[in-house]
């Protein structure tokens, strides 16, 4: 079930049922009252196992706010003493990386990142009046899970349905069509930033040209198309 | 009331809009949330820093004043609590002012309003409820209530109003009246006629931008 | 088990606090205790004005009716206390030569026809505004802070929709000094020669120069908004200003002077040098049944939660916090805990025949019902009476 919603309208769920709230939706803590503050599609869901009807809105947007879970790319702006200070977007509030939030990270064991470096990690505290902190460990088995060091390759910025389009949305195109062009590294930030990787710069910039288009575009059915005519085209520009 | 609006017309901002009336235009950004100067900082909520920058030349003390009113009209509408200790800069150039700017500012207050609230609704910025803005005038000798008056019809007035409204429940409700802003010679009759004829104009009007983001909105979101 | 629970178990103990260290840590809700009993923090009743008391003209040159200070440059003065803000308005002005192609030519007629012919043209832009600004002292220097530049911004729109001050009434009649025969200075002024219409044709200049006014307005101990406030006592002041005559010299009035503009070309232009009477002076001609007077309100809803309840009256508690919100009207807002807890205000300029010529409605809080508007409109009218009749006593 989706409906199309804006701040401020009537909720059209069961009033009788415990809901859940999700992003975009807000209790107001005097009244009481459950209202949408986002402008977006409405998904209302009552699979959970509670019997809880789960409520959410899927709205763009371009600014991230953290949110525990999240997978996000960001770039080291500071050091302190015990933690990285991040970056995760332009003018946003940093956000902190401890020395002990990476793989077989000890007191004397030091991570060895320098300002300027771009980080994949999970963001593991996010309460909206401290500041947000994430990790590069899986902290249930405190193993490396694939974040760390982004080496070389290449940022691209695109909205945050985009980044949760490509990371949540298994049929969702892209990708496969990337692949049928190329050999690629990909990180996908929920922040808004995906980073790519190729053998070659000539195959990152394709991916590049393409990711841009097709999050401006948004339009599955062209993805193919334009993969094609972007690396058609890196590829004459490199071959004159 | 007749109005031609865009959403999303910039890139390197979260938010943005555009809006044209007659002869006013104002195009709109907003940033946010991002983080504070120290002195703007307020501990359990969103500070807003509200900008308007006129059609020709340097801010002046009239656009102080406008920016006020605008932040009378934003700061209720805006879910302030849902980001402590964070900003949102908006800010709002008046590309046509579409009145003569040493008597009058009803049309360039109301296209700001409705600007800002487009350009906020296009950040995702959390909202507690819509709003809508419309200038009014009534006219000398037929006092005639007119919504959204030409510049001629503003010189000939009576007086001059500008009306924003908070709406709620898919636009149908009218929760407050945000900021009604009255100058020059009116009774008690005439300014209820003129919340009722307004009303009536910004719940129109309300429908209307409610149809223009959700065509420029649910393309980005299907997949 | 039994552990378990009795560790889940918390005791809350109330905290007291004296009323004034309420007041200052939640002004909120110390508002709120003094509203469920009745009362504001100040002790007025929801719908209680502060008394106001004026002077007026007693810091201008015209103190002395008989003898005129030629240094005070004051034109026109008023002292405005209301509570414990004092509220000091001074007029001053200055003249400028008009630009002549924008102005209409109204000079041939008479004061009565002038009047006739700017009230059919009833627009706003016949009407001039009054420059004012706005100092609220705070005990410290530096820019001028957003508050002061809205109020003065505000000033000035509502001086300029009132239709108070007509450009007319500020044009410079101007008066020509001229040597007699026996050697001794005279100044003849047009209107006052108007039996002899050989001397008023001499007289016709080409060009024409009107009055600025400009007021400078003084907020000591400020408790908390002013803008009504400053706005009474510009109205005060405006009604007792008396603009000074001016009059060209003869014999400037054909000197030839070389303007160089940034060294670029040289233009030869007339001028005349515009002096000011230092004794006559006349008073200015205000639309006077413009004249109104500012009062502001707040909408606020009462809490039930926060109501002080009576020990002594329980059953009475249980319906008081069934109470949905009420909204109440206060009038004429002052203190801290007032200003930063209410946040839909009524900010109305009116006068006692029930006309308005400005009104601020911001509804950031309680919402502002239609009886609540009616409410205000009816007590700024009252106000309006009252404050008109000061000037007089």
């Amino acid at each position: 079930m989706s409906t199309f919603i804006f701040p401020g309208d009537a909720l059209p769920v069961d009033p009788t049922v415990p809901i859940k709230l999700g992003p975009g939706i807000y209790c107001d803590p005097n009244s009481q009252e459950v209202r949408p503050v986002n402008t977006g599609i409405l998904h209302v869901s009552t699979k959970g196992k509670s019997g809880a009807q789960a409520v959410y809105i899927d709205y763009s947007s371009k600014r991230y706010v953290p949110s525990v879970n999240d997978f996000v790319i960001g770039t080291i702006t500071g050091t302190f003493s015990d933690s990285y200070k991040v970056l995760l977007q332009n003018f946003s509030s940093s956000v902190s990386l401890s020395y002990m939030a990476f793989p077989n990270a000890s007191k004397k064991n030091r991570p060895t990142l320098q300002v300027g470096d771009l980080v994949y990690a999970r963001v593991c505290t996010a309460e909206k009046e401290l500041e947000a902190e994430i990790e590069c460990v899986d902290s249930a088995t405190g193993r490396d899970a694939g974040f760390g060091l982004l080496e070389d390759g290449m940022i691209i910025d695109v909205n945050l349905n985009f980044t949760r389009q490509l990371l949540f949305n298994k049929d969702f195109p892209l990708l496969k069509v990337l692949a049928a062009h190329t050999k690629f590294e990909i990180a996908i930030g929920l922040n808004g930033k995906i980073w790519v990787k190729c053998d070659e710069l000539s195959n990152t910039l394709g991916c590049y040209r393409t990711i841009l288009e097709c999050c401006q575009k948004n339009d599955v059915a062209t993805f193919k198309d334009v993969a094609k005519r972007q690396f058609e085209e890196v590829v004459s520009v490199k071959e004159e | 009331m007749q109005f031609q609006a865009e959403v999303g017309v910039l890139d390197h901002v979260d938010g943005s809009s555009q809006f044209v009336s007659q002869d006013t235009k104002v195009v709109c950004s907003v940033t946010g949330p991002i983080e504070p100067k120290a002195r703007q900082e307020l501990p359990t909520q969103l500070a807003l820093e509200i900008i308007i920058r006129p059609a020709k030349g340097v801010a002046t003390t009239r656009e102080k004043l406008l920016e006020d009113k605008l932040r009378a009209v934003l700061t209720p509408i805006i879910n302030r609590y849902c980001y402590p200790r964070q900003l949102c800069q908006i800010t709002c150039q008046i590309l046509e002012s579409g009145e003569d700017e040493s008597e009058f500012s009803q049309r360039e207050l109301s296209c700001c309003i409705n600007a800002a609230f487009l350009a906020l609704v296009d950040a995702g910025i959390a909202m507690n409820s819509m709003c809508a803005s419309i200038p009014i005038a009534i006219m000398k000798d037929s006092n005639e209530i007119i919504d959204n008056p030409s510049a001629e019809q503003l010189k000939t007035s009576l007086s001059v109003h500008t009306l924003a409204l908070e709406f709620i429940d898919g636009g149908k409700v009218v929760k407050n009246v945000l900021l009604l802003d009255s100058n020059g010679d009116f009774n008690e009759d005439q300014l209820f006629n003129i919340l009722e004829l307004g009303e009536q104009k910004c719940q129109g009007l309300v429908k209307n931008l409610r149809k223009i983001i959700q065509d420029e909105i649910s393309p980005r979101l299907a997949a | 088990m039994t552990e378990n629970t009795a560790l889940d178990t918390i005791e809350v103990h109330p905290i007291t606090f004296p009323p004034d260290v309420l007041a200052r840590i939640s002004p909120e809700l110390s508002l709120q205790r003094h509203l469920s009993l009745g009362i504001r923090p100040c002790l007025r009743k929801y719908e209680e004005f502060r008394e106001v008391t004026i002077e007026n003209n007693t810091l201008s040159r015209y103190v002395d009716t008989e003898n005129v200070d030629a240094k005070n440059n004051i034109l026109g003065s008023n002292v405005l206390k209301s509570g414990k803000t004092i509220v000091i308005t001074s007029i001053t002005g200055g003249i400028i030569e008009e630009n002549s192609a924008s102005i209409k030519d109204l000079d041939d007629f008479g004061e009565d026809e002038l009047y006739e012919i700017t009230k059919e043209e009833n627009v706003v832009a016949n009407y001039a505004s009054i420059y004012p600004v706005v100092e609220v002292e705070r005990g410290r220097v530096g820019a001028c802070t957003d508050e002061e530049m809205t109020i003065s911004q505000k000033l000035y729109d509502s001086v300029l929709h009132s239709r108070i001050l007509p450009k007319q009434a500020l044009k410079v009649k101007a008066g020509v000094r001229s040597v007699n025969e026996d050697g001794t200075l005279s100044v003849l002024y047009p209107d006052e020669l108007e039996n002899d219409p050989s001397n008023e044709t001499n007289l016709k200049m080409k060009r024409k120069w009107s009055y600025v006014l400009y007021a400078k307005i003084m907020v000591l101990s400020r408790t908390g908004p002013v803008f009504d406030l400053c706005w009474n006592s510009l109205m005060y002041a405006l009604q007792d200003v008396k603009l000074p005559r001016a009059f060209i010299d003869e014999r400037a009035s054909d000197l030839r002077m070389t303007i160089r503009t940034r060294g670029r070309s040289a233009t030869i232009r007339e001028t005349y040098e515009i002096l000011c009477d230092q004794t006559k002076s006349l008073p200015l001609m205000i639309n006077s049944q413009n004249i109104a007077f500012a009062s502001n309100y707040g909408v606020i809803d009462l809490d039930p939660e926060s109501q002080l309840q009576d020990p002594d009256n329980a059953e009475e508690e249980v319906d008081i916090d069934m109470d949905e919100a009420r909204p109440v009207l206060i009038a004429d807002l002052d203190t801290e805990a007032e200003e930063t807890s209410i946040h839909s205000t009524i900010s109305v300029i009116a006068n006692a025949k029930g006309n308005y010529t400005q009104l601020t409605l911001v509804g950031a809080g309680a919402k502002i019902t239609p009886e609540m508007i009616k409410r205000s409109l009816l007590l700024s009218k009252v106000r309006a009476n009252d404050l008109s009749t000061r000037l007089n006593e």
